[in-house]
């Protein structure tokens, strides 16, 4: 049979013809046909009695069902028909009831007067084959849409804009949009000269059906189907990409891209193309296909996004080229002013795609309602005394819903790793720019006195409700702009809030993707919830001053001693301390795997400039802002005579000691015990990573060594 | 320090290339081999005059036309291994397409020279009584495209399979030391560890 359909579809398309891969295709669909029919006919067995053909008391045989649809059209018969289904129906409702839905359904469906839905008979062991040839016939004609399966079959474009056979246009559409995402993998793919369509020609000509088990095949098949093909833009818009013009479309690339952010680790520790492609090709077989669908959900609207040469792409180049500038003048420049004003927005259009104007606040109501657990779990872990709870847009929060707590205190250890690794990345910033870490110092006073002004700020916002649509900075100040000075902080505000909300969903998109790595268990939900918490912190910090801060520095190096601060700061400071032991153990034991990933991790980016150098900048980032919350709270809290402040700083200086301690301990461990992957080059990189690190370690040491001493 | 290497590609029948090359890395030959899509790649380390080789070797679908994977998958490729089948007159007179075609597209510094090696699979089948590409036939269009190698394989029955390869890596490292010599650039990709060679079969 499948020969046959083959074979009818090549001579029906005589311009494909036959290629190995198209069988593939064709494989599960008639599977799914067969297993389909296998069901039927079981039920039918069981319930023979409702599968009775009976017509006005006239048995109609099986082999007469063609037969019958002709005398329906006529008009008298139709009539009687439908009466006569009527009535049936209604007789059969009482043993239908008894049965389960989805018996009921296949039933239902199989009625071969279509007394539901009026499709008559829709599964038939005698029309599957002609089924099977319809459906794989839709399935490479595309229905008229984007993506037609055939074309990646086919050497030439037909009707294409671009003069690149489908299947390579769609292939660099691949890697355009892994470019956006993972920058650092997309370099490392074009350094050791990988191709993207050395392996996605074999991803795309048989969607994944090399890649997946039978059963793990269909669930990313459903989803594929279920997006809709048709092309999203309008004809006179530009595009870059063919296959991104459709929903669907857009999601086989976003998968494929989930794909290698899964296998990101392994294809970063690869130096030779074919080792690279090797892991390429032989995908691993024990992966949680429901991760990788989430995330490639994720990405599918930044896929769609990425397609038109709209203002985020340039805001893109913007970046990279900023990038660049930062990374050779990042001495003479602050780099916290002219970056936010560029990627805070891009980073604005990403949400406001992600949330698919999610943002309107009946929608985000039932978001966060159903998000109220989590958050409430995270106002108690992290002592915040919240006001007010905001509608936040949280992607993908229903993923996380089922497991409040424990979602809560993953997303802690996530920014905990994120946090540690950050930490790496500053050292190696430091070093690389040679960015004094007195300069650090020095700012933080000057800008302290503005976050001071800031937390008022932040308070203002809480206070008043009309802001809370309007979180995004950039329409904030508008309208507080009855104050001038009230606008300016309103702006300062804002603008410490980008710079928590670039750098964290910038940084979850990496950090996510290697915890999958890591992690076989539940390690992609763990991202989405990184970044979904990151989301979250970054809204609320717009409105509330306690979390401003420790929320921010919940992205940054210092997160269990702005947890401890934040207890601390509470009449009952008492529990600060528990807070951190509690957090030492994960800690320890990420930072562990996390410095020995994050070597050869780190390396990929540093030999490559444009990686390391967004890396590098989420590192200074974090570090200046993170040296200006701490110091912050120490002002407020100076002004307003509390006691107790001398004890939070003494506090927050032993526990960042010991986090000192603790990076320092799994530093020395990982020196004496070299990881088998690393090969010669890597083991020198790793060692001027290792001393970048420590210097800033010691930096770090003597920073705390004060806050301790005051 | 191992010799750079050149892939292979060539490509007649590429099922029965897939098999031969499967034969050869794992040692191991299954019926019911999956058909290459796109392309496919695969390492195998061998020992050639006390130097450990590591040949790359890259295969394409006999069905993929040369643009489908771009140039650069040929490009830089040390020998390329065309491999028909023997029972299948067609394989065989599609040869010179194929060799004609990669060193149009893999544009070696000198085409003449550049090493081919020429197998016909699958000699076992039904003890050679469906063959219909004498092995003179097959020899001579080796002569008449510059004498290049010519092994009849069985990668069912694990026939010849290691001496063909054992010939591809060798006639890889000799046409590297030529270019070593002439060829200055060459040098310089010489202090890549990895030696390949890929194999492409139609």
């Amino acid at each position: 049979m499948l020969r046959r359909i083959l074979l009818m579809w090549c001579l029906q398309h005589p311009e494909y013809g036959y290629r190995q891969g198209m069988h593939e295709l064709l494989a599960p669909l008639v599977y799914v046909l067969q297993v389909d029919i296998d069901k039927l006919s079981q039920i039918r067995k069981l319930h023979e009695d409702c599968f009775s053909d009976d017509f006005d008391g006239v048995p109609f045989p099986d082999t007469d069902m063609v037969f019958s649809y002709k005398p329906r059209k006529d008009p008298k018969w139709s009539s009687v028909a439908d009466n006569e289904n009527d009535s049936e129906s209604a007789s059969k409702v009482n043993s239908l009831d008894e049965l389960d839905l989805d018996t009921k359904e296949i039933i239902l469906l199989s009625d071969a007067y279509g007394a539901e839905g009026e499709l008559g008979i829709v599964l038939s062991e005698r029309f599957m084959e002609h089924d099977a040839y319809a459906i794989f016939d839709g399935l490479m004609d595309g229905g008229g849409g984007v993506v037609r399966m055939a074309e990646f079959y086919s050497p030439s474009s037909i009707g294409s804009s671009s003069s690149l056979p489908p299947a390579i246009e769609a292939s660099s559409a691949l890697y355009h949009l892994l470019s956006i995402v993972e920058p650092s993998l997309h370099n490392h793919f074009i350094e050791l000269k990988v191709e993207p369509q050395w392996f996605a020609l074999r991803w795309l000509r048989v969607l994944f059906g090399r890649e997946f088990c039978l059963n793990d095949l269909l669930v990313v098949w459903d989803k594929v189907f279920a997006c809709s093909n048709n092309m999203v833009l309008n004809n006179d818009e530009e595009y870059s990409f063919r296959i991104l013009c459709s929903e669907r479309g857009a999601f086989i690339a976003a998968m494929a891209v989930s794909m290698l952010l899964h296998v990101r680790s392994s294809l970063l520790a690869t130096e030779v193309n074919v080792s690279c492609l090797q892991r390429l090709l032989n995908y691993p077989t024990n992966v949680d296909v429901q991760k990788l669908i989430e995330k490639a959900k994720s990405l599918q609207p930044i896929a769609i996004d990425a397609n038109t040469p709209s203002p985020s792409f340039l805001l893109k180049r913007d970046i990279c080229e900023y990038d660049r500038v930062n990374s050779n003048h990042a001495i003479s420049t602050p780099p916290r002013t002219p970056l936010h004003p560029l990627s805070e927005s891009y980073w604005e259009k990403q949400w406001r795609n992600l949330h698919n104007d999610g943002t309107s606040p009946k929608e985000t109501e039932r978001v966060h309602s159903s998000s109220g657990e989590i958050k409430k779990s995270w106002r108690q872990k992290l002592g915040l005394s919240r006001t007010e709870s905001l509608p936040s847009p949280v992607m993908k929060v229903v993923g996380m819903k089922s497991d409040g707590q424990n979602s809560a205190r993953r997303c802690l250890l996530n920014t905990l790793s994120d946090s540690a690794e950050r930490s790496h990345e500053i050292a190696g910033k430091i070093q690389q720019d040679e960015f004094p870490a007195v300069s650090v110092h020095k700012e933080s006073p000057v800008s302290s006195a503005e976050s001071s002004q800031l937390q008022a700020t932040g308070q203002r916002l809480t206070v008043s409700p009309p802001c809370l649509a309007k979180v995004s900075p950039l329409e904030s100040s508008p309208v507080m702009s009855a104050d001038e000075s009230e606008t300016q902080r309103a702006q300062c505000a804002a603008e410490a809030c980008s710079s928590g909300e670039n750098s964290p969903v910038f940084y979850a998109a990496n950090a996510g993707s290697e915890h999958e790595n890591v992690e076989d268990n539940d390690s992609e939900r763990s991202s989405i919830t990184s970044n979904s918490c990151a989301g979250d912190n970054d809204r609320d910090e717009n409105l509330q001053d306690e979390s401003s801060c420790s929320n921010f520095d919940g992205k940054t190096v210092q997160d269990p001693e702005a947890a401890t601060s934040d207890k601390t700061a509470e009449p009952d400071g008492s529990s600060g301390r528990a807070v951190v032991s509690n957090e030492r153990k994960p800690f320890i034991s990420k930072i562990q795997w996390l410095l020995k990933l994050g070597r050869p991790l780190g390396e990929g980016s540093v030999e490559k400039g444009s990686g390391e150098t967004s890396d590098g900048k989420d590192g200074v980032d974090a570090s200046c802002p993170d040296a200006n919350s701490s110091n912050s709270r120490g002002n407020t809290k100076l002004a307003s005579g509390d006691k107790k402040v001398v004890g939070t700083f003494k506090n927050l200086g032993q526990s960042m000691l010991e986090n000192i301690q603790v990076i320092e301990s799994a530093f020395q461990q990982d020196r004496s015990q070299p990881g088998p992957m690393e090969n010669f080059s890597n083991n020198i990189l790793g060692g001027k990573g290792q001393v970048t690190a420590t210097a800033a370690l010691t930096e770090l040491r003597k920073i705390s060594n004060l806050l301790s001493e005051m | 320090m191992c010799p750079q290497g050149v892939r292979s590609n060539a490509g007649v029948r590429r099922l029965a290339f897939s098999l031969t090359r499967i034969r050869y890395v794992h040692k191991k030959f299954s019926q019911q081999y999956k058909a290459t899509i796109g392309a496919d790649f695969l390492t195998k380390e061998v020992l050639i005059e006390d130097r450990l080789v590591t040949l790359q070797i890259w295969d394409t679908a006999g069905q993929e036309r040369f643009q489908s994977l771009g140039v650069a998958f040929y490009r830089g490729a040390d020998c390329c291994v065309l491999v028909y089948d023997v029972n299948a007159k067609r394989s065989f007179n599609t040869l010179g397409t194929w060799h004609d075609e990669f060193i149009n597209q893999a544009g070696p510094s000198d085409p003449n020279q550049f090493p081919f090696i020429l197998v016909g699979n699958k000699v076992d089948l039904d003890s050679g009584s469906r063959r219909v590409v004498p092995e003179k036939k097959a020899k001579d269009w080796c002569v008449a495209k510059g004498n290049i190698p010519y092994f009849e394989t069985s990668a069912k029955d694990d026939y010849n399979v290691d001496t063909a390869f054992l010939c591809i890596a060798k006639l890889a490292l000799e046409n590297e030391h030529d270019e070593d010599i002439y060829f200055h650039s060459v040098a310089e990709q010489a202090t890549k560890t990895e030696e390949q060679t890929s194999g492409c079969a139609c």
